[in-house]
């Protein structure tokens, strides 16, 4: 259990949407698969309250971006496992180029890193 | 979107596993159970609000919320019988009420007078004459009996159409019969029967929704005369009466002057011949008092009674 709890980032607002799209292109995943996923690829670094995963989850869904079906953990326990359709491939490279621009754009205005402080 | 409704407990079982697979995942890197549940749940936070958001998704809210208000309005009607027994009173009566009050405020102030065109009704009155014989009243009167009445009614070419006031035409009704050679008593009976239903009917029907209009119509349009709407008032309930015993018994000792029948004949003959109400009151020397509500007094016609010779000029 991670004493960093504090330091963490916090998401910002509709970014949990893409981190799950993306999470989801190595193949089906259950929640806390996806959760889990999140924490070890950011390094620990972002905040993800598990809980705000499966409203988002649901949207997704609603959305048709992301198929759903119950199935077998590797624990051998029931979950829901969460596959990207089409849509939400295309959805997908829509946000990632979208973010990559804003985060891009934010870096030229911050400039070079400064001395660490 | 949704392909299936899905329901809430399938949405519960999905965080069970999750939490079931979280605190797995802790205890293989080395926490004891109690501990790998509870912290499973601190990193899933708040299930009951996920719960709640995922409750709230799927559904119009203002309307849900308006749904369990109703319930809960009729779970309390449902307990407390007796205020509920007194709201649906007042409530009833007041609606009652409110109901009431508008369909009399809506014939007295927002209905138009019944009649096709309002503004061309015309009254055919003598203003010298008074209320009561011999009395001090003052006011517009008929000057007609039944029997001309009639004759207007059915002759007429300038008016659409002939009313006539019910008390005084029993009363004029009785000095025409007098005319004709009758006996005081077997005038006052014969002219009281022409028309004592009508007269009867009439008021019992009409004085009470009657009264209430006159006294805004006529109040508004003329404030120069403002007693004049109350006066009328409470005397068209008292008229009947008068007509139907008062005049019968009175009028038998009352000495009317004989009118000559000629003069009489004439008279109405020459009124249905005008070309129009205006020109009738113009050339019998009216004065027209009512703007808007086109009340037209014909003060050239004067009682028979009075002024034989003044007739004469008119016609």
């Amino acid at each position: 259990m991670s004493t960093r709890e504090k330091e963490r980032l916090e998401l910002l607002q509709g970014t949990l949407d893409l981190l799950i799209l993306r999470t989801l292109i190595f193949g089906p995943r259950h929640g806390q698969g996806i959760a889990r996923a999140i924490q070890q690829t950011s390094k620990d670094e972002l905040l993800v309250e598990h809980g705000a995963l499966y409203p988002a989850l649901q949207r997704l869904e609603g959305r048709g971006w992301i198929n759903a079906e119950w199935g077998k953990s590797t624990t051998n326990r029931r979950a829901r496992f969460y596959t990207l359709t089409k849509a939400g491939r295309k959805q997908l490279v829509k946000e990632t180029t979208k973010w990559r621009r804003l985060a891009a754009a934010i870096g030229c205005i911050l400039g070079p890193e400064a001395e660490e402080g | 979107m949704f392909r299936r409704r899905r329901k809430l407990c399938d949405f519960n079982a999905e965080i069970a596993a999750h939490l079931q697979l979280e605190a797995e995942r802790l205890q293989e890197q080395g926490l004891p159970e109690p501990e790998a549940k509870l912290a499973a749940r601190r990193a899933f936070g708040n299930p009951t609000r996920v719960e709640e958001r995922f409750y709230e998704s799927r559904r119009w809210m203002p309307y849900d919320l308006l749904l369990r208000d109703l319930q809960f309005g009729l779970r309390i009607i449902a307990k407390n019988r007796g205020s509920t027994a007194i709201a649906v009173l007042t409530l009833a009566l007041a609606i009652g009420l409110n109901t009431a009050i508008f369909s009399v405020l809506n014939a007295a102030l927002l209905k138009d007078v019944p009649a096709r065109n309002p503004h061309d009704l015309v009254m055919l009155s003598d203003p010298n004459a008074s209320m009561v014989p011999g009395g001090t009243l003052k006011g517009p009167r008929s000057v007609f009996g039944y029997r001309e009445f009639v004759r207007i009614r059915d002759n007429t070419q300038t008016m659409s159409g002939c009313m006539i006031d019910d008390a005084i035409v029993v009363m004029e009704n009785i000095a025409s019969y007098l005319e004709f050679g009758f006996g005081p008593i077997e005038a006052a009976l014969r002219s009281s029967r022409e028309i004592g239903f009508t007269v009867l009917s009439i008021t019992v029907s009409l004085t009470p929704s009657a009264s209430i209009p006159m006294l805004h119509k006529s109040a508004r349009p003329c404030p120069q005369r403002p007693s004049e709407p109350t006066a009328r008032t409470p005397s068209l309930s008292t008229r009947s009466h008068v007509a139907l015993s008062v005049l019968r018994i009175s009028v038998g000792h009352v000495r009317v002057p004989r009118v000559h029948r000629q003069t009489r004949e004439r008279l109405v003959q020459a009124i249905p011949l005008l070309p129009s109400p205006h020109q009738t009151a113009q050339s019998l020397g009216c004065q027209r008092f009512h703007e808007s509500a086109s009340k037209i007094s014909v003060s050239g016609v004067r009682r028979r009674s009075k002024a034989n010779s003044l007739r004469e000029k008119f016609i």
